[in-house]
């Protein structure tokens, strides 16, 4: 399976500057100690490869109201557990929150979503993985603004792409750190695309997750792929304390394949 | 020409693309998910089943947007539990793709047991053929109403302008 954009990183990276950033200087060393990540998705679910969740909200809209219920929650489809899971893989220190946004209504889902990021960025955390996106134009100016006061305020924002080539929101923002799968399954493989606005590849091509009930499953989809790069976002920050969005973009950049 | 007739053969493609058992395309009616079109050996008793979006991972594809594949769900059985009921067994293999214009999500494909490999991203292009038909079909439902001629004419405009904006999509995947 092949999401979309994948066939990008088929091509051979361009890089007219090498700078003298490894991975060892990245991450060596860091397991994500003290590092918060935000998942905006369907829930966490209790799993042993996600571990503990310091915080969760869960966010509903009914009549144009959002409700925000603080507290243990569920994972409504399964799929925030799989990407919590890889995060925890990659950086087994780190701090996971819950903000599920997905739920048993659509009707909702633009303002659940930017009331989600609203609570991530009040929460202060460090990455806020979102593995979904809008089409819709009326959310595109307070997306926007949400996204640049992460990006000013040292938020990194981790977004997966859509799976047709179509507009997203937040994904095509550029302060965003926009993601699509590519082959491998080394979960500390990221690739750097040359032609934006999906700039980075990571795995989510066949590779197994953790699921609700305890198990695993093989799973394919470019948000895997933005899930292991919040990880890896964790694991440079716990090494790395205070580095900006661009900053972290050029490490990756640096340490791409 | 008849809406079922084009979802019949998109879903037709997509199972020949992934090898798959069966196929199913739901579309959208509020917050419930209705299957209007579907193959394989059950697919009779699939059609006009409603579930909710909140369930499964048809309904995470058309919250999120995103299409997903997951290889191996027949050890949980949580998965699609009504329409695994419907059809007599628990899918090993679930291909969901949500079906989007550039405004909105209008329903999801659904592919069942995939043999071997497949692109989601072809599939990905399938489903907004599938979604732009749909929306073409209301207009002309819209038509066949007592709606003005104006508020006609703007909906096969936007038409116009989503067709363009398939064809560059497949132009960008072919180049």
């Amino acid at each position: 399976m092949r999401p979309a954009w994948s066939w990008q990183f088929d091509k051979p990276a361009v890089r007219d500057v090498t700078l003298p950033i490894t991975r060892e200087w990245a991450w060596g060393g860091s397991s994500g100690d003290d590092v918060k990540v935000a998942v905006i998705d369907s829930g966490i679910s209790a799993h042993p490869a996600v571990g503990p969740v310091a915080g969760s909200v869960a966010i509903s809209v009914a009549h144009g109201r959002v409700q925000l219920d603080e507290g243990p929650h569920d994972d409504l489809f399964g799929h925030g557990t799989a990407c919590a899971g890889i995060i925890r893989r990659i950086a087994p220190s780190c701090e996971l929150y819950s903000v599920r946004v997905l739920g048993a209504t659509l009707s909702g889902t633009g303002a659940a979503l930017l009331a989600g990021v609203r609570w991530a960025l009040d929460a202060g955390v460090d990455v806020v993985n979102l593995s979904l996106s809008t089409k819709r134009r009326e959310h595109f100016a307070a997306l926007h603004e949400l996204a640049d006061h992460a990006y000013f305020g040292n938020t990194v924002i981790v977004a997966a792409v859509n799976n047709t080539p179509a507009i997203s929101y937040p994904a095509e923002f550029s302060s965003v750190l926009s993601v699509a799968a590519c082959a491998g399954d080394d979960p500390f493989l990221v690739r750097y695309n040359p032609s934006p606005p999906v700039e980075f590849g990571a795995p989510g091509i066949g590779i197994k997750v953790a699921w609700p009930g305890g198990g695993t499953v093989t799973a394919t989809g470019n948000s895997f792929a933005a899930a292991h790069v919040s990880g890896l976002a964790a694991l440079i920050l716990g090494k790395h304390p205070g580095l900006t969005p661009f900053q972290l973009k050029t490490i990756l950049h640096a340490v791409a394949c | 020409m008849s809406l079922d007739l084009l979802l019949d053969s998109v879903i037709a493609t997509a199972q020949h693309l992934t090898g798959s058992s069966a196929g199913s395309v739901a579309l959208l009616d509020g917050d419930e998910l209705v299957f209007r079109a579907a193959s394989g050996p059950k697919a009779a008793a699939i059609i006009g089943l409603r579930l909710p979006v909140g369930r499964g991972i048809a309904g995470y594809a058309v919250s999120s947007g995103q299409a997903v594949a997951l290889d191996d769900v027949s050890a949980d059985p949580r998965f699609a539990r009504d329409l695994a009921e419907s059809l007599g067994h628990v899918p090993h293999g679930i291909v969901a793709v949500p079906l989007d214009t550039d405004d909105e999500v209008v329903g999801v494909l659904e592919l069942l047991d995939p043999a071997g490999s497949a692109a989601l991203d072809v599939l990905s292009l399938l489903a907004r053929q599938a979604a732009l038909a749909v929306v073409l079909a209301r207009s002309f439902d819209a038509l066949a109403g007592d709606t003005e001629a104006a508020a006609l004419a703007v909906e096969l405009s936007r038409l116009g302008t989503r067709e363009r904006a398939l064809l560059r999509a497949f132009l960008d995947y072919a180049g």
